[in-house]
């Protein structure tokens, strides 16, 4: 908890995780129908390739660039403040030394999958789907890399006098294992094998969902060999020489654990749609089939066949043949050049002695050679495949969590526990709880400022008086109790009592709020005083969203109106969207230089004449200059604003009108 | 080397030997430590002092010679001896309360003398203040502090008046004086002439990466004023420099 770069690696893992969880849903939305896509794809789609495996994708990243960081600063830093030369005269093997950091620091790792928890909940929530040992095989895979990674940067860190030159000998490894990786691509052969064991391959078959034993074997082997090294370097005592002759012995006994472990054959296919595994009929049959089974594929590394024919096929018949060996042949890396040759191309088998000669990658064709030469008859009938899980759904709610909640919490609790330090600094304990309580509500806040929904809430606000929430600008507005509710009143009476003096309407702030330079307000104050408007605090600017409130009309001789205010200036032009219960139609009003104008009227219709002391829905939607206002769901006006919004928003009525209003909730885009 | 009772030895160092390339550290360097003595290993700066402490904690590998503890040989020196480095800021995040304790947790250190020892070194009112934020007097004190703490009969101690004002330095020397006992040996490496003759019963001198000489102040005197061939009572500081 002291380690500031363990919390620094916990602050950014959550934007790390929120950016591919949220692109990932959102592509598999797309790829689910929101684009048109046609069914048949989407049927196809399983959340473990679309959804789980790319958001996991960020503890890859964070493990090779900040998980060793964080390592190296908790095995380096007692070497470098001196605790290590204590430590070691407590008597303790090095070894558990080592280990017990190696522990902590994986303890610390599961705290950093926290995220990952938030996405699969979110996930959830929004229907989709989770298939728990795919989730697993996720997991294990990630857990054992960062494993790799942490006893990797404590050999690193135990092997160099600064933790600097930890730091560049673990990224040399990480990118070592890249080029590894890149060069086996085209290379094939020994290089293919050996970058197999690299930790960014090893991940690859547990994002299939499929679990190899000999993989988790060999990761636990370089987790050892490393811990051991580390141990070896610790101990100060013993001359330089002897330490790097015992990690060379570490070293070349790892390699032949590894070896040994590449001939460990169980695995397991854990993924939903069992994309690992042939179907139960051919496995069955191809179980029999114990004659030692040679294929010699005359393909090149790099040509899209081999990909596929390894990928689709051979990897599964390894898993499900007791004696398989596979061989790949070619002269060059690309195979362009090879097309003309007479072999290229062509796949031998060898079963038993006897041979056939096929060109097929396909499952199917593959299959059927080996059936052919086994003299068995294939499965008469196909099985049924499996249905994905589609889901066109938008991640709701995750950008505020991941990229707001998740580093202002990561703050606060470090800040917590970090607390005697900061004493220290000037900072008393109450200003750190503070401003831990401040990051608590900061996701609140956070909530009113980003893309998320803003509803006012009334609950606070004192009865009888003005409200709080909103700023009265032109009319009576005030506070009064509905049943269980508080709502805001706009009070048509003193209209009516001044309706010949209409000054005496305006709100005294008014005029400081609009100030005293727009002198175009106070010229036209006679027509602005028709409309009691009252505006939102907290929302200087909307743009683009949708603005929705609940109104109940209750009186009025002239008028029965209520209203959602939007695009107001400094100036005091407005834009407002009605429901007017004497005339029982829906409009869209300008109010210009002192001038109200009709912008549109919604058909009139039956449905409009709504029940009179009865709560109902007005919601305007505004994207760029597309609006739209909604009554109780439906819509009722559309028009296309020749310019967008902006400004501030609220409450509008017209002169004698008395309504209650209530559920202001505002949805920015 | 003066004469010396290998019976009461509990540390007999016997032919050390360091060297860093072509730089030799430590020449075939060997003393003895007795039991409930403060030893000190005087010496200029460069001369080796803490190579050969470092060599006999078991932190860095000699490259020839011997180290006894009693009768047995080196390996078993984690239950013999504690050394405290100079210049070195443990656990820098934690307070000192935080050090100290877990210290006596992870060494198993002396329980029954922990409230005196913080009282010794006027550590209260730094108990809550980070090891970093501490002045450079501060974190000798701690380092005392640690080195008293832990259970080990033998301390040794690299430059244990460093960074400490006049004052301090008196009172940390009375401290250890205070804490020594038949089962308690200090080995205290120390630069400055005058505190060492203030606070040792016995003094190793090493220059050049050898021994000089080892023994009392009287025999160190006698063997001074021999070799220069006049009276250097009572100046340690002109018998090191004719002795070295």
């Amino acid at each position: 908890m002291s380690s500031r770069s363990w919390w620094v690696m916990l602050a950014l893992i959550g934007p790390l995780v929120g950016v591919s969880f949220i692109s990932a849903v959102r592509s598999y939305a797309e790829a689910s129908g929101q684009g048109g896509t046609a069914a048949g794809l989407a049927d196809a789609l399983f959340p473990l390739d679309g959804v789980v495996a790319p958001t996991f994708s960020a503890y890859e990243i964070a493990a090779s660039f900040l998980l060793p960081f964080v390592a190296i600063r908790a095995i380096a830093g007692d070497r470098t403040s001196g605790a290590l030369k204590l430590e070691l005269q407590q008597g303790m093997m090095p070894l558990s030394m080592v280990g017990i950091k190696a522990v902590v620091l994986g303890a610390g790792w599961l705290l950093a999958g926290i995220p990952i928890v938030v996405a699969g909940i979110l996930w959830a929530s929004y229907g989709g789907s989770l298939y728990a040992p795919e989730i697993g095989s996720l997991a294990l895979g990630h857990l054992l890399n960062a494993g790799i990674v942490i006893a990797l940067a404590a050999a690193a860190a135990s092997l160099s006098e600064h933790p600097s030159t930890a730091a560049i000998l673990v990224l040399a490894f990480t990118v070592g294992t890249w080029v590894l990786s890149f060069v086996a691509a085209f290379q094939g052969g020994i290089w293919e094998q050996i970058a197999s064991y690299t930790p960014s391959e090893m991940l690859q078959a547990f994002r299939r969902g499929l679990v190899r034993l000999d993989l988790v074997l060999a990761a636990f082997v370089l987790i050892a060999a490393s811990l051991v090294v580390a141990a070896v370097w610790m101990r100060l005592g013993v001359p330089v020489r002897r330490r790097a002759t015992e990690s060379f012995v570490i070293l070349c006994v790892a390699a032949v654990f590894v070896f040994v472990a590449t001939f460990v054959k169980p695995s397991w296919d854990v993924s939903e749609n069992e994309r690992n595994s042939f179907g139960e009929s051919e496995a069955v049959l191809l179980s029999k089939i114990t004659a030692p089974l040679r294929i010699e594929a005359h393909l090149a590394p790099e040509d899209p066949r081999r990909f596929d024919l390894e990928k689709q096929t051979l990897g599964k018949l390894r898993r499900t043949m007791p004696d398989v060996t596979v061989e790949y042949v070619s002269g060059t890396a690309t195979g362009l050049f090879e097309q003309a040759s007479a072999h290229y191309g062509e796949i031998w088998y060898d079963l038993g002695g006897k041979r056939i000669v096929g060109r097929a990658t396909t499952t199917d064709g593959v299959l059927d050679a080996i059936y052919e030469l086994a003299g068995i008859q294939p499965p008469q009938e196909g099985e049924a495949g499996h249905r994905g899980h589609p889901l066109a759904a938008q991640p709701t709610g995750a950008m505020p969590v991941f990229y707001v909640a998740w580093p202002l919490a990561v703050l606060g609790l470090g800040l917590f526990f970090q607390r005697r330090r900061f004493r220290m600094k000037g900072l008393s304990r109450r200003d750190l709880m503070l401003a831990a309580a401040a990051c608590a509500g900061a996701p609140l806040y956070a909530a009113r400022l980003s893309a998320a929904e803003l509803k006012v809430d009334l609950s606070s606000e004192r009865v009888g008086q003005p409200p709080t929430t909103f700023q009265p600008i032109v009319g009576t507005w005030r506070v009064v109790q509905d049943g269980g509710d508080r709502v805001i009143m706009v009070d048509g009476q003193p209209w009516k009592a001044n309706q010949n003096n209409r000054t005496a309407l305006l709100a005294e702030r008014a005029r400081s709020f609009y100030n005293a330079s727009q002198e175009d307000f106070i010229d036209n104050v006679k027509q602005f005083a028709y409309y009691p408007i009252a505006t939102l605090n907290g929302v200087d600017n909307f743009s683009n969203g949708a603005i929705s409130l609940k109104f109940k009309t209750l009186a009025g001789d002239l008028d029965r109106c209520s209203g959602i205010l939007f695009n107001v200036k400094p100036n005091g032009d407005w834009l407002s969207t009605r429901y007017n219960d004497t005339e029982y139609n829906i409009t869209l009003w300008t109010f210009r230089d002192g001038i109200r104008k009709l912008v549109r009227r919604g058909p009139g219709r039956e449905p409009w004449h709504l029940a009179r002391d009865q709560w109902h829905e007005l919601r305007m939607t505004v994207a760029g200059t597309d609006f739209k206002t909604y009554i109780d769901g439906q819509l009722a006006l559309e028009y296309t604003l020749p310019e967008p919004v902006s400004g501030k928003i609220g409450l509008w009525s017209k002169t004698d009108s008395t309504s209650y209003f209530k559920d202001y909730i505002v949805e920015p885009a | 080397m003066g004469a010396f009772n290998a019976a009461e030895a509990l540390v007999r160092v016997d032919g050390l030997s360091k060297t860093y390339g072509r730089l030799h550290a430590l020449d075939g360097v060997g003393f003895s430590i007795r039991a409930g003595e403060i030893l000190g290993l005087i010496g200029p700066n460069g001369a080796g002092k803490t190579t050969l402490f470092e060599c006999v904690a078991g932190l860095e590998a000699a490259d020839r010679g011997d180290i006894f503890f009693g009768s047995v040989d080196g390996r078993h020196r984690s239950s013999k001896l504690f050394y405290v480095p100079d210049g070195i800021a443990p656990w820098p995040e934690q307070p000192v309360r935080w050090v100290l304790e877990y210290s006596l947790g992870f060494f198993g250190g002396r329980h029954e003398i922990y409230e005196q020892v913080l009282d010794d070194l006027a550590l209260a009112p730094l108990m809550q203040v980070p090891i970093c934020a501490l002045s450079k007097g501060q974190r000798k004190r701690t380092l005392l502090a640690l080195g008293l703490l832990a259970p080990q009969p033998i301390l040794l101690i690299d430059e244990p008046f460093e960074g400490l004002d006049l004052r301090q330095s008196r009172e940390a020397a009375a401290t250890l004086r205070k804490h020594l006992t038949p089962d308690r040996t200090f080995f205290l490496s120390i630069h400055q002439i005058a505190d060492a003759a203030k606070v040792c019963d016995r003094f190793v001198l090493l220059s050049g990466g050898r021994v000089v000489a080892e023994g009392t102040l009287d025999t160190l005197t006698a063997l001074a004023c021999r070799r220069v061939g006049r009276n250097l009572l009572e100046d340690f500081e002109e018998v090191f420099l004719a002795l070295t």
